[in-house]
């Protein structure tokens, strides 16, 4: 125990030392400094020890394991974008973003808010050429979500299909191939290409099965079977199933369609504001098939 | 391919609405005047009585945002555009925060680039104190 003066004296020292650090105290050093092999002592062989091909620079190359197959050669090869264009992604879109979209009216909602009016928003830009095939719709802000919508979207989960029903609205899961997708996307740019809109293609062979299921609201199921769907989600979630009426909130577009009002097969001039199509017989019954 | 080999083509009389509806708007659009925002928004009402206001951004969102640094660790929320007395609403929102979390809390004043900074992430505490007072 010191005394009362040393306690004083060691308290005074104190207010004038540097601040206790790593670099001022005694600790084990994992990484010691590293010493070149100059100089008197570190000359000679320079930490190559006595002849040998390591000492001549002749080592063998990189990988060789003495003889044994080396790792290199035993791991099998795993291509990294194998399948990679089979893999489809669909951004999410969650309802709260919806809900503050319709606020801020960066969204129409007395009209179908599909893929187009999504990306026309400014707030979500999809790039087919990157796999993405679509929006799907996250329930982050389910429970805040009562605007009456009538949404198309690429995937969305019964919870969020409860909940966009739930507050009086509609929604579809819809299937768009790549060349409808490139329209859609940017309708501006496309109708400046000079094409014809395309001919919506059906969705390929593993995804049949979720878009003609009425308890996904697939775009091909039978509308019976998801009225249905829609009385038994609602018992199953406990929530009353508002009368949605027929206009805005129900227009749907046919399974080969992509723009509401214009059909597959016409050509949309933008400077003279006029639309055109092709009068052979042949051409006009394949784009309306 | 020679104007006689491409096909014949026919005028379509059509509602140009629906080609209309298809183009996107050129800026961004001001938000109506609604009873109620279910999505937690609120436009911009302004506080004459506060000797500081906080500019919203393009978008009509409060600028406060979370900034991540070194791979999660340090969490910053930051309050931007903060125009007039800044050490005044720093001051206040300093106050408020360390009483909502019973903590203190490191913050800093940039009155060149006019932002806040307060060490821990409380953007939404942040937000709903800017909300309450109308910026």
């Amino acid at each position: 125990m010191a005394s009362r003066a040393g306690q004083e004296k060691a308290l005074r020292l104190l207010r004038h030392l540097p601040r206790v650090a790593l670099n001022n105290i005694d600790h084990p050093n994992p990484k010691p400094a590293s010493r070149r092999k100059r100089g008197a002592h570190g000359g000679d062989t320079h930490g190559a020890g006595d002849k040998g091909s390591k000492a001549r620079q002749h080592f063998a190359r990189a990988g060789f394991e003495g003889g044994q197959t080396p790792f290199y050669i035993r791991i099998p090869r795993e291509d990294p974008y194998k399948g990679h264009h089979l893999r489809w992604e669909y951004p999410p879109v969650s309802l709260h973003q919806l809900q503050l979209m319709v606020d801020t009216d960066r969204v129409d909602a007395g009209r179908q808010i599909d893929l187009t009016q999504i990306c026309n928003s400014g707030l979500f830009r999809l790039e087919p050429l990157r796999r993405q095939f679509g929006f799907q719709i996250t329930d982050e802000g389910m429970d805040e979500f009562v605007t009456p919508v009538n949404l198309e979207v690429q995937w969305a989960s019964e919870r969020v299909i409860a909940a966009v029903e739930r507050a009086g609205g509609t929604i579809t899961t819809a299937f768009y191939d790549m060349a409808s997708l490139q329209a859609m996307v940017d309708p501006e740019r496309f109708f400046k290409r000079g094409v014809p809109i395309p001919r919506r293609a059906l969705p390929p062979q593993d995804a049949v099965g979720y878009y003609t299921d009425p308890s996904t609201r697939g775009y091909l199921a039978d509308p019976e079977q998801v009225a249905r769907h829609r009385l038994t989600l609602a018992q199953k979630y406990g929530y009353e199933l508002p009368e949605v009426k027929e206009g805005p909130l129900t227009e749907r577009k046919d399974p080969r369609q992509i723009f509401f009002g214009l059909e597959p097969g016409w050509l949309v001039n933008l400077t003279d504001k006029q639309v055109w199509r092709v009068k052979d017989p042949v051409m006009s019954e394949y784009f309306r098939s | 391919m020679l104007a006689e080999e491409l096909p014949a083509v026919e005028p379509v009389d059509v509602d140009w609405s629906h080609v209309e509806r298809l183009l996107p708007r050129r800026t961004v659009p001001t938000p109506t005047d609604k009873a109620a925002y279910p999505s937690g928004w609120t436009p911009q009402r302004g506080n004459p009585s506060l000797p500081y206001s906080v500019r919203r951004s393009v978008n009509h969102m409060l600028p406060v945002y979370l900034r991540i640094m070194e791979d999660g660790v340090k969490r910053l929320t930051v309050v931007r555009n903060v125009r007039g007395d800044i050490w005044k609403l720093h001051d206040e929102l300093k106050r408020h925060l360390e009483e909502t979390n019973s903590r203190y809390i490191a913050s800093r004043v940039n009155e060149v680039s006019l932002y806040v900074q307060f060490k821990g992430e409380y953007v939404q505490q942040v937000k709903d104190w800017l909300r309450e007072r109308g910026l």
